[in-house]
């Protein structure tokens, strides 16, 4: 067996035999171990992740260990992404995933970044509770940019919608009562849908928030939504269950706009 | 080596724990806490980056490179593994990894491989550990000639026991059967028990330090145990000992990579050709517009169109 051995190796060659021996056996034993956990752990994959068990982020859905975006009144610089497949989302850069988005939710989900740290991109979330924020891994979405803003302003009932920071249209609008207020914070462009049984708008706008007075509504969730009204008489007043309704001109612009886009709404 | 000690004051830096998930391999990242440095963005810069990883293991049992550092505006970028809990492979240990345009470095302290395997051997590998025992408690009062004969009815042993392990697992041990335990001195056998006691695991650092600057790299180690026998490997660029087809040891492990970059792995450790470990690793590169990182070009998101579908909203 000397022969096989090169010269450096000669002189200590009994301690890597020994190396070896001990080491096989550890290999062995981590194997063995490593057959026992496989049903349940990835062995390849860095992280663990188990997309099956992780509840999908929808309007629909309620999140639990969620970080909140605390930042509620800066606008989002316009990035937008758009997860390629089913992606977790964690509780940060290298974290616990605590969730997942799916590519569909009203047709492609794009979501608007946040910040960003290294391969990974806080966004905003459409579930409850409201200011749902969760990171994601830059590798796993495609990104884009959008040039506008919406902003919604309560106290004056107004609409503002801005491309590159100019302001390109405001409209009078109807904002919540009292009783059911439209949410305030940053949030956004979730989907763009028509339901045949809604017949007060040809197209509804959903956003990523929610009622923060009304769990359910119509057998929904609460979501909130910019869409039209079929009552002019409504706009500039405070009268709805906590979604924007706007004029017929106010809403063809709105549907052209990107989703993902910021949606800004304040008490002014 | 006193540079080794030094792993606080940098509070830019990111620290992470190290934890096995389900008893498995796989690396989680707990409790994170996460500042914006150096290399972080998500545009890259044109070039080849540095990078430095502090472990990784590759075959059998894959440890993903953890932690690893990437320079990709060229500034300097650091990450920090403060605790390594309870795994079959590795324990103890502090790795440090950091890496900027031109240079990287990793360290690591105190790190033990495999010190736990060898506590929970089973079967016939188990009985050849057991049968070790003696000898070692005998250690001072028998002669070299009776630990040699001991060893040497050990030998006849193996290779059964191996095809036995082989049978049950698939791995090829075929090159470890024909070998013989014959030559070991007693000071040499005193590392082993002390390893088959847990004091010590398979491979121990002290302390290594891989760098690389531009196209050269050195590594610093002390306290380097093989089984708990002192290492007679030297540092100069790809020492190594092997027993060919079996088992090698490598340090200072120099690579000159396809992309123009340039690897330095401090530990490299080959089991069989089936298992890799590498301990410490600095690769250098070169990242242009290190200082003005530009965001790539983005497209404009899509205009949507309107999907059919019942959701109420609040109206």
């Amino acid at each position: 067996m000397n022969d096989q051995l090169s010269a450096p190796s000669r002189s200590s060659w009994p301690i890597a035999l020994v190396i070896a021996l001990l080491a096989c056996a550890g290999l062995i034993v981590g194997i063995k171990q490593l057959h026992r956990t496989a049903d349940t752990t990835p062995v390849s994959a860095p992280v663990p992740v188990h997309l099956g068990k992780l509840t999908a982020s929808t309007t629909d859905t309620r999140l639990h260990r969620v970080p909140i975006d605390h930042d509620q009144r800066m606008a989002p610089n316009g990035t937008v992404v758009h997860p390629r497949h089913t992606t977790a989302l964690f509780d940060s850069p290298s974290g616990h995933p605590f969730a997942k988005v799916r590519p569909k939710e009203f047709g492609p989900t794009w979501l608007p970044v946040i910040a960003h740290a290294g391969g990974w991109l806080r966004v905003l979330l459409p579930s409850r509770p409201d200011g749902s924020t969760g990171w994601l891994q830059a590798s796993k979405v495609r990104s884009a940019t959008t040039p506008y803003q919406i902003q919604v302003h309560l106290a004056t009932r107004t609409l503002d919608l801005f491309k590159d920071d100019n302001e390109i249209g405001t409209w009078s609008v109807a904002v919540g009562a009292p009783s059911t207020p439209t949410p305030t914070g940053r949030t956004f462009l979730l989907g763009q849908l028509v339901d045949d049984n809604q017949t007060f708008s040809p197209v509804i706008l959903p956003l990523g928030t929610h009622s923060r007075t009304l769990d359910s509504f119509g057998g929904g969730p609460g979501t909130v939504a910019i869409h039209g009204w079929t009552d002019p008489s409504v706009f500039g007043q405070a009268v709805s269950h906590g979604c924007i309704r706007v004029p017929a001109d106010a809403l063809d612009r709105l549907r052209l706009i990107p989703l993902g886009t910021p949606v800004l709404i304040t008490r002014t | 080596m006193q540079h080794l000690m030094k792993k606080k004051g940098n509070p830019m830096k990111l620290k992470r724990r190290f934890a096995a998930a389900g008893g498995a391999l796989a690396l989680v990242a707990a409790g994170a806490s996460v500042a914006l440095i150096g290399g972080a963005s998500s545009s890259e810069a044109a070039g080849s980056p540095s990078s430095a990883y502090g472990l990784e293991a590759t075959g059998l049992i894959p440890v993903q490179a953890t932690p690893t550092v990437t320079s990709t505006t060229g500034k300097l970028v650091k990450d920090s593994l403060v605790s390594l809990p309870s795994n079959p492979l590795l324990s103890g240990g502090l790795v440090d990894a950091q890496a900027q345009n031109g240079a990287a470095e990793a360290d690591v302290t105190n790190l033990d491989v495999g010190g736990s395997l060898l506590g929970q051997l089973t079967g016939p590998l188990s009985t050849l550990t057991t049968q070790l025992k003696p000898a070692c408690t005998a250690l001072n009062s028998v002669s070299l000639t009776q630990v040699n004969n001991a060893l040497s009815g050990l030998t006849g042993n193996l290779s059964s026991a191996l095809n036995q392990v082989t049978g049950s697992t698939g791995i090829d041990l075929s090159a470890v059967g024909g070998l013989n335990l014959n030559n070991l001195l007693p000071a040499q056998l005193g590392g082993l028990c002390d390893a088959l006691s847990g004091k010590v695991g398979l491979v121990h650092v002290g302390a290594i330090t891989t760098r690389c600057t531009g196209k050269t790299g050195s590594v610093q180690v002390t306290g380097l145990r093989l089984l708990g026998l002192p290492s007679s490997i030297g540092t100069a660029p790809n020492s190594s000992v092997s027993i060919p087809g079996v088992l090698t040891v490598t340090l200072n492990k120099q690579t000159q990579n396809a992309n123009g970059t340039f690897t330095v792995d401090g530990l490299y450790v080959d089991i069989l050709g089936q298992q890799q470990l590498v301990v410490t690793s600095a690769t250098c590169g070169n990242v242009r517009s290190a200082s003005k990182p530009k965001p790539g070009p983005k497209s404009q998101a899509p205009v949507p169109h309107p999907i059919h579908t019942k959701a109420p909203v609040t109206g």
